[in-house]
């Protein structure tokens, strides 16, 4: 069981666990992505923002109004080989993101973001922009942060 | 960063349809709909010369990924140095979604993406030339299109958008309105003033798309109860139909570079499931949409009101203008509610469900200035099938 009052750190493999929870324990995002199926990796690109030096991949693996997994990519533990969609931006627009001052769609069409992926993906992808908006909340849920 | 996205050109008023005769070209395209076909194509042939011509005539009504696909296909035969779509948004949304096929035969058309680089003009070596026949989507000059797509159970509108899309030229000719019915120019001139709204309501408002929303916006408003009368008596006055189909045009420069709201998320979903025409439905959708967001927007619909002359205090203002809004769409004789538009009960409550779901992915709802909880539309809904007023 994750310790909600705990202070974590992002990025960190602690977050990623709390995200996960809040991911799964929202009814929200369960009503809102019911039918997606779809993994992603979540890009943080350093930028001079705060103390961040390097680049770090968060996959998550979102199925059926779940995230069936969630973790930092590292050397030890390498995303799959083939994941549907990479969504990049660099640290500054993350945490505006987080602070709810940039869209998951408006912060792609500010160039804020960009997602990578097949075309038969983006279709489905923007056919789902609820469940979308609601993976965002969820990380805005995500309680004690200290950010790098 | 953001873009604000335009044709090349805007070629507007009396013989604007002339302007044809100064281009050459060797091969042209013409994507149109029945009735146009026998109402205007002589015109734009009278100005072609001795060009090679190609007409798609097949577009229906608020289209499905099947016409565009279809229409592609004959595109790709012709290879047209030049496409020109004439009609209203049904053929330009058409002739925008071949386009990008005609350039790249194996693209997903549904799977299009905003980001992506086409390259549709080098690939091809043609450009694109819209000519709107209704005064009302804008779709001449927005880099969207809104088809509806049959391939799974409910028919859905899904938006489609890349700046690429964007017409090269738009030739704005009122002669081309003379032959539009009372019921067609009230329900498009209110898609058009919805567009404003919207346009200057949504939170991707920026500068450039307020300035050009508030003026469209105040041409509308005055002059299309207008030109509703004098159609209803057959009588025909240019100024005011060149008024109506330039701010139609600017309205949609105003949304298409900012975004819709509320209003067209549920136009889109009961057009797409009950098969409502967009010009039927919008008006009292954005109806719905100003008095859900009347409490979180009131500064700026305050400014729309005082624009064409309400005064008093801001409540005032807001309260008279929302409830004058409901005036026009019964002066211009459209459908309040659901009902109105003959969907009955049974069949609302069965698609209730896709409705909600529907509508919360639209864009439109992502870009609404108030937040739309699941709750919300289920009340939202059952006003709009009622035809009562959203007091929460
Ligand atoms: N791409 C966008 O930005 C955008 C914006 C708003 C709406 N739309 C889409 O546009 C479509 C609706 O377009 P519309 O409202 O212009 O109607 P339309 O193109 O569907 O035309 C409606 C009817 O009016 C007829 N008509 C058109 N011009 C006429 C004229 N001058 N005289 C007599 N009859 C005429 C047509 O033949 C047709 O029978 C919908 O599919 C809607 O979703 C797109
Ligand atoms: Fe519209």
């Amino acid at each position: 069981m994750i310790n909600m009052s705990e202070k974590v750190i992002f990025p960190s493999k602690e977050w990623v666990a709390k995200f996960k929870d809040v991911v799964n324990s929202s009814k929200d995002y369960e009503e809102a992505a019911k039918t997606w199926e779809g993994d992603f990796i979540f890009e943080i690109i350093p930028d001079g923002t705060r103390n961040l030096s390097e680049k770090h991949q968060l996959y998550c693996d979102l199925w059926h109004g779940k995230c069936r997994d969630a973790f930092l990519v590292s050397t030890e533990q390498p995303a799959p080989e083939k994941v549907e969609y990479i969504y990049s931006g660099k640290y500054n627009n993350w945490l505006a993101l987080f602070d709810g001052k940039v869209g998951p769609l408006k912060g792609i069409m500010q160039r804020k973001f960009t997602v990578t992926c097949s075309p038969g993906a983006m279709a489905r992808l923007m056919k789902a922009l609820k469940a979308a908006q609601e993976l965002v909340k969820c990380t805005t849920m995500v309680e004690n942060v200290e950010y790098i | 960063m953001w873009d604000f996205t335009s044709p090349r050109k805007v070629i507007f008023g009396e013989d604007a349809l002339e302007y044809l005769s100064e281009l050459c070209f060797e091969n042209v395209f013409i994507v149109t709909d029945p009735t146009i076909k026998t109402m205007h194509l002589e015109k734009i042939l009278a100005q072609l010369g001795d060009s090679k011509v190609t007409v798609f005539d097949k577009v229906s009504g608020e289209p499905s990924l099947d016409t565009v696909k279809d229409g592609a296909c004959s595109m790709i035969e012709a290879k047209p140095d030049v496409i020109i779509a004439l009609g209203g948004g049904s053929v330009l949304d058409s002739a925008k979604g071949m386009f990008p096929i005609y350039s790249q035969p194996d693209i997903l058309i549904d799977g299009l993406s905003p980001f992506e680089v086409l390259d549709m003009r080098k690939k091809t070596n043609c450009i694109l030339i819209n000519i709107p026949t209704t005064s009302g989507t804008g779709a001449d000059v927005t880099w969207a299109i809104v088809l509806t797509d049959l391939s799974e159970g409910t028919p859905r509108k899904i938006s489609l958008a890349n700046r690429e899309l964007v017409a090269d030229i738009t030739i704005l000719d009122p002669v081309l309105t003379k032959t539009m019915t009372p019921r067609l120019i009230a329900g498009t001139g209110m898609d058009a003033m919805c567009h404003a709204i919207d346009g200057y309501l949504s939170t991707w408002r920026n500068d450039f798309s307020d300035a050009l929303s508030l003026h469209a916006f105040k041409l509308l408003w005055n002059n299309l109860p207008i030109a509703f009368e004098q159609a209803k008596v057959g009588e025909v006055d240019f100024a005011i139909r060149e008024k109506l189909h330039n701010s139609a045009t600017m309205a949609g420069w105003g949304f298409g570079n900012s975004q819709i709201i509320l209003s067209h998320s549920l136009a889109h979903t009961i057009g797409a499931v009950f098969k409502i025409p967009h010009s039927v439905c919008i008006g009292a959708m954005c109806w719905y949409s100003l008095m859900f967001n009347q409490n979180y927007e009131s500064e700026r619909i305050c400014d729309l009101a005082k624009l064409v002359g309400y005064t008093g205090t801001a409540g005032e203002i807001v309260t008279n203008f929302v409830s004058s809004f409901k005036e026009l769409l019964l002066n211009l004789e459209l459908p309040l509610s659901l009902l109105e538009m003959k969907v009955t009960e049974e069949e609302f409550q069965s698609n209730l469900e896709d409705l909600i779901a529907f509508a919360e992915n639209d864009s439109g709802t992502l870009s609404n200035p108030r937040s739309i909880a699941h709750d919300d539309f289920i009340t939202i809904f059952k006003c709009v099938f009622e035809g009562k007023d959203i007091d929460f």
